[in-house]
């Protein structure tokens, strides 16, 4: 049977399939109407026929699954056939699926009869035969194509005619007929061979030209199609801005004098035209300008040029020509006149290998072998379990060395040394992605970030400083003028007091307008450090550190962050008031001052009202209103707030420690397991919950701190941060956290094998009546306590180290700025997460104490669930610990200190009267006790 | 370029299991003050190709009574890199 008939016959037995079950059914329905003998005669007969139905068609379609599976295969085949591997893997590749594919055929050809074999043969051999008969129809119809192309083409003569636009082979193709063409006409072969001269020597100008790209035979390489010269790539060690200027005013500039893109008759004669006329005249005069003048000249150039001394400074360059390099290149001088060496080894061959000794059997075995036949593994093997645990020697060192520490130590304070100047040329220019063979070139990227992070930080202080004297000045003004004015109402008042306020209205409000205006320009200073293109803000993106730690002292301005229109538009029209007060003021109309100062302070009352700030952990202000708190930064010192530094540990401890969790909480086994067990389970069972319950809140307070997050560090590790300590192999710093990680990992997994293990030796031992009750729940506390502390003793290896790198602050503070920048997203999460630390501890305790009934139902778990139970036993153990050290800690104490702010000054004056505001502030008592009664001018005072 | 008759074994644990392996050279690098170790224990990739290991030591340690913790992983580029170049070495005699 043909495949045809076989795919037919599957549809026949498929409806034949249908009417059986149609049978079934209506047997069903007209079973009462017959006897049961009867009834189950007829479904067994059809039951039989329905089997044997089924047994055909199943036969059939595997049959026909066969049939396409061999057809896939062999195409698959024929295909791979023509492919030409680019390297050894891909041949490897290759070779295995063809390999794979034609056993497959093998196995399927088991299911199918030698006709249908020979039918897939058949049609394969058609398909081949149609492909080649497509591709010769192919062939011939673009020969014919390029043939009448040929014909279209413009004549090597004509003037539009661009030698560029062709390979060069077509164009001495096209050369050559056209010569046989001119061959009687002098004329015209005489201009053939000039243009076919210029292009040839062009070509060969070429080979010599290093701007170029040339492939491995130093053959130039060209567009498809063309003889226009490709450009060369870009050095490894070149700036792109570099190879862009290159590309624009060398690459392109060289194609256009060339004449690549000009017609090549055109262009030939504007060369001719250019060197026949004149020529000789025209040389004579330029022999004659360079030799006879040529003395004066060079003296002329030299006065206009002055060489400078090799002991000149090189900052007396002028800050217009100073650039970023210039700053960088004095670092590195620096560097190598402190003995320091700054060229980076990058090549292998220049870390020289000695003392090599080799295996004579391994000589033997590879001296017919390349060193292809080999692969170097690298992390393929673990050390021998048995000698001694991971755990109690902890890990080998990282490799750092002291002459590292010492040479980034001397970069760091050479930066912190760089004057305000050179300080705003990094910050305007600097991006931090310099790319060079020097050494230490990821330690500059780094540690420049963060003191230009600095620098902007400090610039923004600095003008948000000066307005808020500004505007502690406009306030207190602000309700002088109201308590004048409102005497001035009084009836009481003569017009000779009158006339007196308002001299001291005028006395007090003469600078207002430009007060306010230097105050918008500081503003916008100030939102420019911290929001420019090269501003705080924006690189906070990339450093995430802790970049606006507030102090206490605040006060609120805005930057659009949200789509309020309505706000938006009501901050336009008071910033509108605010202009036109200086503007009037500026003109020189006194009210205008007033005005100013007036506009200022609804502009601040309106921002105020749509503003609102919260103490983060380590960001201190932050904003959680509409409008972003601009703040008055005071830097909080990591290193001083005791703290904030152990709950940096904590959050250090959880960033591994959630991984753990995560990875191995399996909570639905868990709930399931004590739901069914819950007398049994007692105290474990409650831990559990107590933990699982938990679990989510420290889920939420660190919610992606697992290993994913620690991967993502790595990639912000390469992009600046990490990369700074490392040694000079170059290790990224990133591999630090995922060592950490990965030790953590293998720590963990050996806690859970140790005491997994031991749990069972200690479970068989009781069973056996080797040891009692007493002694078994003695064991197993010790188990616990075993795995406790070697998490413990982990977590104290661990953060020290962290903080052995050269510019631990640096490092944890992006640790720490990635975790509170997550716990920021939910910060109630982290109040929550201490808060149930604080409740952990108090049952962590109980963990090592277990009863029979609970050593039983832990036995009866599944084992993955056992080791989970044990770790975070274990886990918890830790957790209590430093949520004790936690519990001690002043975080509290320090969030609730009140100091006096100016956003205190704000709200005060909306609420009291201005006699108490100024009391208040002590400013006001003294020009109201002054004033009060008191007619005398004090202008000019 | 030193032939040896017999550089001596190590034993590895690879997927669990504790394996016996050849060191099949080793060479020093003074300026990284470290000496290397490459051993394989003859078994093949997924590519037919034969696996070496590598592990590096500090000075001062007698690598022919290596212990445990006196063996090093290698991860940097430039250290793989130089190990390459030894092998290739090696392979050229």
């Amino acid at each position: 049977m043909n495949i045809e008939a076989i795919r037919n016959q599957i549809l026949i037995e498929e409806r034949e399939m249908q009417h059986l079950n149609n049978e079934i059914s209506s047997l069903e329905n007209a079973r009462s109407n017959m006897t049961e003998e009867e009834y189950n005669r007829n479904l067994n007969n059809i039951n039989t026929y329905l089997a044997q139905a089924q047994e055909r068609l199943n036969q059939n379609r595997q049959i026909a699954r066969a049939y396409d599976s061999v057809l896939t295969n062999i195409r698959a085949l024929n295909q791979l056939a023509t492919l030409t591997p680019r390297d050894r893997q891909q041949e490897d590749e290759i070779a295995e699926e063809k390999e794979a594919r034609e056993e497959e055929i093998k196995r399927m050809n088991t299911f199918l009869s030698e006709d249908l074999q020979e039918e897939i043969r058949k049609t394969i051999e058609e398909e081949n035969q149609t492909s080649i008969i497509q591709e010769e129809q192919i062939k011939t119809s673009s020969q014919s194509q390029a043939q009448d192309s040929s014909l279209e083409t413009v004549s090597i003569l004509d003037p539009n005619f661009n030698a560029a636009g062709m390979t060069y082979e077509d164009f001495r193709k096209k050369y050559r007929e056209e010569r046989n063409l001119y061959q009687n006409n002098e004329e015209m072969l005489g201009r053939l061979n000039n243009i076919y001269s210029m292009v040839r020597n062009r070509r060969r100008n070429e080979k010599n030209n290093p701007n170029y790209l040339k492939d491995q035979n130093g053959e130039v390489m060209y567009y498809p199609g063309t003889s226009i010269p490709q450009p060369r790539l870009q050095n490894w060690d070149e700036p792109t801005e570099d190879y862009n200027a290159f590309l624009y005013n060398v690459f392109g500039k060289q194609l256009e004098e060339n004449g690549y893109f000009n017609h090549d008759s055109n262009n030939l004669l504007r060369l001719e035209n250019k060197y026949n006329i004149d020529k000789q005249d025209e040389v004579k005069r330029l022999e004659n300008k360079y030799n006879v003048d040529k003395q004066d000249e060079v003296k002329r150039l030299e006065n206009k040029y002055p060489k400078t001394n090799t002991n000149s400074n090189p900052t007396s360059t002028t800050l217009k020509n100073r650039g970023y390099r210039d700053v960088i290149d004095e670092l590195y001088l620096a560097m190598e006149e402190a003995g320091f060496e700054t060229l980076g080894k990058k090549d292998a061959s220049r870390v020289a290998a000695s003392n090599i000794k080799v295996a004579k059997n391994f000589v033997n075995q590879v001296k017919n072998q390349p060193s292809l036949f080999y692969k170097i593994t690298t992390a393929a093997y673990e050390l021998p379990k048995g000698i001694a645990s991971l755990i109690r020697k902890g890990w080998s060192k990282f490799r750092t060395s002291n002459e590292q520490k010492e040479r980034v130590k001397f970069l760091q304070e050479k930066i912190q040394s760089l004057p305000s100047e050179d300080m705003e040329i990094l910050y305007r220019e600097y991006r931090g992605n310099e790319i060079t063979n020097r050494l230490d070139q990821d330690s500059m990227n780094f540690l420049l970030n963060g003191a230009i992070a600095k620098y902007a930080r400090d610039m923004a202080r600095e003008y948000a400083n000066k307005n808020e004297l500004i505007t502690r000045k406009a306030y207190l003004t602000k309700a002088t003028i109201d308590m004048f004015q409102e005497k001035m109402g009084a009836d009481k008042t003569s017009k000779k007091q009158k006339a007196s306020y308002q001299g001291v209205i005028d006395y007090l409000t003469q600078d207002s307008g430009k007060m306010v205006g230097e105050f918008l320009e500081n503003n916008n200073k100030q939102e420019e450090y911290l929001h420019g293109n090269s501003g705080i803000r924006n690189q906070q993106e990339d450093f995430r550190s802790s970049a606006t730690k507030a102090s206490n002292k605040g006060w609120r301005f805005a930057k659009k962050q949200d789509t309020d229109f309505e706000l938006y538009h009501r901050e336009r029209e008071a910033f509108n008031a605010i202009k036109e007060g200086i503007i009037k003021a500026e003109n020189g109309d006194k009210q205008g001052n007033i005005d100013a100062l007036n506009a200022l302070i609804d502009y601040n009352a309106l921002e105020h009202s749509e503003t609102s700030t919260k103490k983060g952990i380590f960001r201190g202000l932050y904003s959680t209103g509409k409008r972003e708190a601009k703040e008055i930064v005071e830097e909080n010192n990591y290193e001083t707030d005791k703290s904030l530094l152990g709950l940096r540990n904590i959050l250090l401890t959880f960033a591994a420690g959630t991984a753990i969790v995560s990875e191995y909480m399996h909570q639905l086994e868990l709930q399931t397991i004590l739901e069914k067990q819950k007398d049994a389970f007692d105290t474990v069972g409650q831990a559990g919950q107590t933990i699982n319950s938990n679990k989510s809140t420290w889920a939420e307070g660190i919610k992606d701190t697992t290993y994913e997050n620690i991967q993502a560090m790595q990639d912000i590790g390469e992009r600046h941060a990490f990369t700074a300590q490392m040694n000079q192999n170059g290790r990224m710093t990133g591999d630090i956290y995922y060592d950490l990680d990965t030790k953590y990992h293998d720590m963990t997994k050996n806690s859970f094998d140790h005491a997994y293990n031991s749990f069972l030796d200690i479970a068989s031992e009781h069973s056996a009546g080797t040891i009692t009750d007493t002694q078994m729940l003695q064991q197993l506390a010790d188990v616990a306590k075993d795995s406790y502390n070697n998490l413990l003793e982990t977590y104290r290896n661990c953060v020290p180290t962290l903080e052995e790198y050269g510019l631990s602050k640096y490092a944890t503070e992006e640790l720490i700025g990635i975790i509170s920048e997550t716990a920021q997203k939910s910060p109630e999460a982290v109040v929550n997460m201490y808060q149930s630390l604080v409740d952990v501890s108090s049952i962590g305790d109980e963990l090592v104490t277990l009863s029979a009934e609970q050593t039983q139902a832990l036995q009866s778990l599944p084992s993955n669930m056992l080791s989970t139970v044990m770790t975070t036993a274990a886990m918890y153990g830790l957790v209590c610990q430093t949520g004790k050290s936690m519990a001690n800690s002043n975080y509290n104490e320090e969030a609730k200190q009140a100091n006096e702010s100016l956003a205190d000054m704000i709200a005060d004056y909306e609420q009291m009267n201005t006699k108490d505001f100024l009391h208040e502030y002590n400013q006001g008592e003294e020009i109201f006790n002054q004033y009060n009664g008191n007619t005398q001018q004090t202008r000019g005072k | 370029m030193e032939q040896v008759e017999d550089l001596g074994k190590i034993t590895i644990v690879k997927d669990g299991q504790e394996v016996e392996c050849d060191i099949i050279f080793t060479f020093d690098n003074e300026e990284l003050e470290k000496r290397y170790i490459a051993f394989t224990d003859y078994t093949k990739d997924e590519n037919g190709r034969q696996n070496i290991y590598f592990g590096a030591i500090r000075p001062n340690i007698d690598y022919e009574k290596l212990e445990y913790n006196q063996l090093d992983k290698v991860t940097s580029k430039e250290e793989l890199a130089m190990l390459q170049d030894v092998l290739n070495q090696i392979t050229e005699l």
